[in-house]
């Protein structure tokens, strides 16, 4: 499997907050967003960096909105995982 | 319109201040302040109608916080399903002050139509919330909601406008009829309940805590709302419970107040959720 570069990390992770901002709108969406630690997120949900761990940021993020909106969340990102089959998330 | 959802809400909220402010009206004027029976059953009424207005607000608020999301088509349903089932409470108010010169019957038939109404906002916005969890594009609060429940508001519009012009034509049909006798207006808001209940079983197993904290009090309140047309069925259709039509406004009533408490429990508890989640 080919490994995933940051700036493709940075595209999932934009993507997926993007996504909860159309559910969720853009308030609650960016506060959890931006409760991962060492990620940057700007006013329209795009990611413009990553500190540390690309990996556990994903996850981070995965996990802030599961707590909030439980399984649809996992159901809504398939598709957005599907497009990196070698990531693994919770 | 960017807020749309919430325009819609708050004009919703500004026609239910203005249905209490003529609730109270006529219940200064309808009838002598002297008969404690009647008293308790306008302070009752008019308790349930502060129940509403307050899960209201509350509503209002969760609206407001989540803006422009796809999750304030569920919300927008929902409050429209609270304001509907006000109004079915207010069209039997303004019947029993004469308001409205129609039979039993007849007024059996339109509140039962509102009571509809506010459960099919209901299912209406469990269904946007299986679409979020299914549809690749979500949709948001836009044409297709708004269509819908436009054209459930003016339902319940012309449900207020037309029954005295329609009382010739409607009351003998309906009067002594097999849907009177049978009990079909009762049975057809139970299943119809049962169906808006349904729907937030589905929330509480797929949702977080977002919406799983409003889901067993929304629950309770469609229950209690299901047990309030059985015991009309019960005792006003098949007589099985033989009581006085007082008394069985009044059980009525004493099972409507604790369904508005859960009504009002589930809207501020998602209000409660939304605001320690915008901390940062």
């Amino acid at each position: 499997m080919p490994e995933i570069s940051l700036d493709q990390y940075k595209s999932l992770l934009t993507e997926i907050i993007k996504k909860q901002i159309i559910i969720l709108g853009p308030d609650i969406s960016l506060v959890k967003a931006r409760n991962v630690a060492g990620l940057l997120v700007a006013s329209d949900g795009s990611v413009t960096e990553i500190k540390g761990d690309p990996q556990q940021a994903l996850q981070a993020l995965i996990d802030q909105y599961v707590s909030l909106s439980g399984l649809i969340v996992k159901k809504t990102m398939e598709p957005l995982l599907s497009k990196y089959p070698s990531l693994k998330v919770d | 319109m960017k807020n749309l959802p919430a325009w819609f809400a708050f004009f919703s909220l500004i026609l239910s201040f203005s249905l209490f402010a003529s609730f109270n009206a006529f219940a200064k004027v309808g009838s002598p302040p002297s008969d404690p029976g009647v008293l308790l059953f306008q302070k009752a009424d008019g308790v349930i109608f502060f129940l509403l207005i307050l899960s209201f607000v509350s509503g209002l608020y969760v609206i407001k916080s989540i803006g422009s999301g796809a999750l304030n088509a569920t919300f927008t349903a929902f409050l429209e399903g609270i304001l509907l089932i006000g109004l079915s409470r207010l069209f039997a108010f303004f019947s029993f002050q004469g308001v409205y010169q129609i039979s039993s019957a007849s007024l059996h038939f339109w509140w039962h139509l509102l009571f509809y109404l506010g459960m099919l906002a209901f299912i209406w916005g469990g269904s946007r919330l299986k679409d979020l969890s299914t549809n690749a594009s979500p949709e948001k609060f836009g044409f297709r909601n708004q269509t819908f429940l436009g054209l459930l508001l003016l339902t319940a519009l012309a449900i207020f406008v037309f029954p005295n012009s329609l009382e010739s034509a409607l009351s003998p049909v309906l009067t002594g009829s097999m849907i009177e006798s049978s009990g079909l207006l009762h049975l057809a808001a139970i299943v119809l309940a049962g169906a808006a209940g349904s729907t937030m079983l589905y929330i509480r197993h797929h949702w977080g805590r977002l919406l799983s904290v409003s889901s067993l009090p929304l629950l309770a309140f469609l229950v209690l709302s299901a047990v309030q047309h059985l015991w009309e069925l019960a005792a006003g259709s098949w007589k099985l419970v033989v009581v006085p039509s007082q008394t069985i406004e009044r059980v009525d009533q004493l099972i409507a107040i604790p369904a508005f408490i859960f009504l009002i429990a589930s809207m501020l508890r998602v209000a409660q959720v939304v605001r320690s989640q915008l901390r940062p």
